[in-house]
């Protein structure tokens, strides 16, 4: 019997990475601003670009080749669905629909831009987010946010993906 | 007026001096941010002196091997024998000595996995996984000892803890002595695309493998006058600290091996074919194109056979303090000639196919260039040759060879990434022959002092071989780093086992202050004659921070000691902007406050009509058309032309307008206030304040700009030089910028 071989990336292997060059840190920025006036929460992430090629790499087994000639033309599909899986916000208890509008590319980093629409009022919201957490264990999802004039922030982490925080 | 100044002097002095007596205050020690770095730094002696320099007193060992080393492609594995002989120039008698056995961090019974922190989160393996995660005993690549004897062939005692093997003497080495002995032992190779690692091998999908070897030798750990014996374990993660001597080394490998290694090979005729001989002869007077000693063809034909007999390379180096080398049928093998200040050096690349295309387009001349650049900063490159070998997923530094990365896909397509990525690795690496390979800092316990020093130098080289290559190492690049949470970060001045984010920490911060050091704050002129200083002084021994902080002040008579003990000693970040902007008008109608100041000394205003200048800010009582213009007073223009010739030779710009600018400083850092101001008519002009503008108060400070034209805009650090972390406050008028998110909308 031949079993198709299926790859997860063995937990050891990136524990004990030993490379003496390239970034070793992994973090990633969200900063979640809330416009009162158009209802608007508007959604603004940057990740390391090479980690999360890899993820949508090994994610959907297909070679994205983000930021590139050759990048898979689909992408923003397939990234829409990364996002749908791993980032979610619900707002006075309630889910809402993010809207994922595109990319941008700035060196190593790539931008991605979330909108939910139609929200009239914030008194608590809950974020969770574990991009990039399955792949690399010591990734820091670090969240700001900006709302109803007051600025708080959550870093999430594989042992803690999600936060709650009262505006 | 002078005794008015001093009573109102007076007034005060007793005043505050009542104050004080009501209230005394909790005292404090002297917490100034330029205090002088005397709590922090070794006092210096003859060894390590109070300029930076090695002393009279200054010693170190020397240590020689003859090696004789047997590569077993078949099983795997390295067998080895070895006669040290090792110098004591110390003044010291030594009972013992260390070797280091770094290998074991791979043996079986290695304690670097028992302190990783594990989790299970495994949801699924197929079998394979599932006998590999679990059921399948971990590798063994440790050690293993045949014999330690002494010159006369007896056994000498010794005993191994974890990655450090100590030699128990019978009697002390006395200074001045030499102690000779042999080690012979053999280790399993580890797959180091598997496992990771700064040596193994490589199986490729024809079978063939590539062996790119180090630490595959007791060495000698550095005696010195600063750590005595430097044995901290190798956990895995800071490097080594190494002493120097020469190397004769024999490697005996498959026959249809191609081997480069440190050091000069001395039985090329054996070895090597007679075409290979020639090509070589002819790359040493190739300084534009590499010259292929092995082609791809031939590479190509090499790898469809194997060879049963087996060949030996014999290489010796002086003065290293290291030996590495890689061995395989699969090479491509390329040199191209370097000038070098008159001496030829050779640039040398040796890749398997699947490196190409891309390796025969950037490998060489990526070392050709690094070795140029790195020369010209530090001293005339030492030694014969700088290689550069091809080993997946790997970037690791020895004398004259690194490993490196920069595979290109199956189909020979790359992404610009992998390019960049590869070309930042072959400098990096290449880079670190000069630092710490021979300026020989000890990396077990500073990081940074070869990491950080080696990459502010390749981000120079990488500039260098393209303007606009992404270094990932300029100040703007560790903003993200340094505005993080503090939690994770550690200061530079940390030993590299206990920092969670290295590659920011020891490389990234380290090579983003120094460029700022260089470009911002000393400028190139006086940075580079002392950071030559620095490496001329350092060249085949071994420094400590305190003598690269000491020399880089002592060669440019900059204090630096705040610059140090901010960006090395601590995590503070830099965060400067604009408070407040104060506009002052000349005006002919008499203000408010010049009424009240006339009042105090008594004097009538009206009789001095037309013979003064006020000056004013915009308020209620000022009309638009109550401003004037120096031009406009007619006193000033008379007053100027009566002047003798002498003196108005001397006159500058007549200004119109005054601005009082309040800078604040929410960061911890202190560092030079860099400000960009636009007039009104789109100049600009850029105007520079020392850091030390920071001494009596380092939350707030003024400065007035006084201008014949008026100022529509002020901006803090315009080209990102000073890594501030939070630019919200960093223009006036403050800019409400549009956000990240809208600016994305509004373009799509």
């Amino acid at each position: 019997m031949r079993l198709k071989k299926i790859v997860f990336i063995g937990l050891l292997t990136i524990l004990s990475s030993s490379f003496t060059k390239a970034h070793e840190y992994y973090i990633s920025l969200t900063q979640i601003d809330y416009i009162k006036e158009s209802k608007s929460v508007q959604i603004t992430m940057n990740l390391f670009l090479d980690d999360f090629d890899l993820a949508l790499n090994k994610t959907f087994d297909k070679t994205f080749n983000l930021n590139s000639r050759e990048e898979l033309k689909n992408s923003n599909d397939f990234i829409k669905k990364y996002l749908q899986d791993h980032f979610e916000i619900k707002v006075d208890n309630k889910t809402f629909k993010t809207n994922y509008l595109g990319k941008e590319y700035e060196g190593d980093i790539i931008y991605l831009y979330i909108e939910i629409e139609n929200v009239k009022t914030i008194s608590t919201i809950e974020v969770k987010n574990n991009i990039l957490i399955d792949f690399f264990p010591d990734q820091q999802n670090l969240i700001k946010l900006k709302i109803n004039d007051k600025f708080d922030s959550l870093l999430l982490t594989k042992k803690n993906d999600k936060g709650l925080l009262n505006f | 007026m002078k005794n008015f100044i001093k009573s109102l002097l007076i007034f005060f002095l007793i005043a505050s001096y009542g104050y004080s007596q009501n209230q005394p205050s909790v005292g404090h020690t002297d917490q100034n941010k330029f205090r002088q770095m005397k709590d922090l730094l070794p006092t210096p002696n003859n060894q390590h002196t109070a300029s930076g320099a090695p002393g009279y007193e200054y010693t170190q060992q020397k240590v020689d091997y003859v090696m004789n080393i047997r590569l077993d492609e078949n099983s795997n594995r390295i067998y080895g024998q070895e006669e040290i002989t090792y110098k004591n120039n110390s003044k010291h008698h030594l009972e013992y000595l260390w070797l280091q056995l770094d290998q074991n961090k791979r043996a079986a019974n290695s304690k670097t996995p028992d302190i990783t922190s594990e989790v299970f989160d495994t949801p699924m393996n197929d079998p394979m996984f599932f006998t590999n995660n679990n059921i399948k005993k971990p590798f063994d690549g440790g050690f293993n000892i045949e014999y330690v004897k002494n010159a006369d062939g007896n056994p000498l005692s010794y005993s191994i803890n974890q990655t450090m093997m100590r030699i128990n003497l019978v009697k002390p080495i006395p200074p001045g002595d030499s102690f000779e002995f042999n080690i012979k032992w053999w280790y399993n190779i580890n797959n180091h695309v598997e496992d990771d690692g700064r040596s193994g091998y490589e199986t490729f999908d024809d079978g063939n493998n590539s062996y790119a070897i180090a630490q595959f030798f007791p060495r000698l750990a550095v005696y010195n006058n600063v750590e005595g014996w430097q044995n901290m374990q190798f956990w895995g993660t800071s490097e080594f600290a190494l002493e120097f001597g020469d190397y004769d080394v024999k490697i005996t490998v498959p026959k249809d091996h191609i081997v480069e290694a440190t050091g000069k090979l001395q039985n090329e005729k054996e070895v090597l074919s007679n075409e290979q001989r020639k090509r070589i002869e002819l790359a040493k007077k190739s300084f534009t194109d590499p010259v292929f000693i092995v082609t791809e063809e031939e590479a190509r034909a090499n790898e469809m056979t194997t060879a049963i007999e087996t060949q030996t390379w014999h290489y010796r180096a002086k003065n290293v303090r290291d030996f590495a080398f890689a061995s395989s049928r699969k090479f491509i093998w390329e040199q191209m000639a370097v000038n070098i200040n008159g001496k030829t050096v050779m640039a040398v690349s040796l890749y398997p196919k699947e490196g190409n295309p891309l390796w025969e387009e950037h490998s060489t001349r990526v070392v050709a260039n690094t070795l140029e650049l790195y020369s010209s900063f530090t001293f005339d490159y030492p030694y014969h040759k700088a290689v550069s070998v091809h080993a997946a997923g790997m970037g690791m530094e020895y004398p004259m060879i690194c490993f490196n990365w920069g595979r290109p896909r199956p189909d020979g397509t790359y992404s610009e990434y992998t390019k960049n990525s590869m070309i930042n690795v072959i400098t990096h690496e290449i880079g670190h022959n000069f630092f710490p390979m021979i300026v020989n800092s000890d990396e077990r316990q500073w990081a940074w002092m070869d990491e950080g020093i080696n990459s502010f130098l390749e981000t120079l080289a990488e500039l260098d071989y393209d303007p606009n290559f992404d270094t990932g190492n300029l100040p703007k690049d560790i903003v993200r780093y340094m505005a993080g949470d503090q939690k994770f970060i550690s200061p530079i001045m940390s030993q590299g086992d206990y920092v969670h984010q290295l590659s920011p920490n020891a490389y990234t911060k380290p090579a983003a202050a120094l460029y700022m050091l260089r470009h911002t704050i000393m400028g190139p002129e006086l940075f580079d004659y002392a950071f030559k200083t620095y490496a001329k002084r350092w060249m085949f021994k071994h420094p400590t921070p305190a003598d690269f902080f000491r020399t880089m002040e002592d060669a440019s008579a900059m204090d630096l000691d705040w610059f140090w003990r901010g960006w090395f000693y601590t995590t503070d970040v830099c965060d400067i902007g604009v408070k407040d902007v104060k506009r002052f008008y000349l005006t002919n109608k008499p203000t408010k406050k010049a009424e009240e100041f006339s009042k105090n000394y008594n004097l009538n205003l009206d009789q001095y009509k037309d013979y003064l200048i006020f000056y004013t800010e915009m308020n209620d009582s000022i009309n638009k058309e109550d401003i004037k213009k120096a031009s406009d007073f007619e006193i000033l223009t008379y007053y100027l032309e009566t002047l003798p010739e002498e003196e108005k030779k001397q006159l500058g710009v007549i200004p119109n307008y005054f601005y009082q600018v309040t800078f604040e400083k929410p960061g911890g850092l202190v560092m030079p206030i860099i400000a960009k101001i636009t007039y009104e008519d789109g100049t600009t002009e850029t105007k520079k304040y020392p850091a030390q503008i920071w001494r009596y108060n380092e939350n707030e400070v003024s400065k007035v700009i006084k201008s014949d034209k008026a100022i529509v805009k002020i901006t803090i650090d315009p080209s990102q030089e000073t890594a501030d972390v939070d630019t919200s406050n960093n223009s006036w008028p403050r800019e409400i910028k549009q956000s990240k998110f809208e600016q994305f909308k509004s373009n799509d």
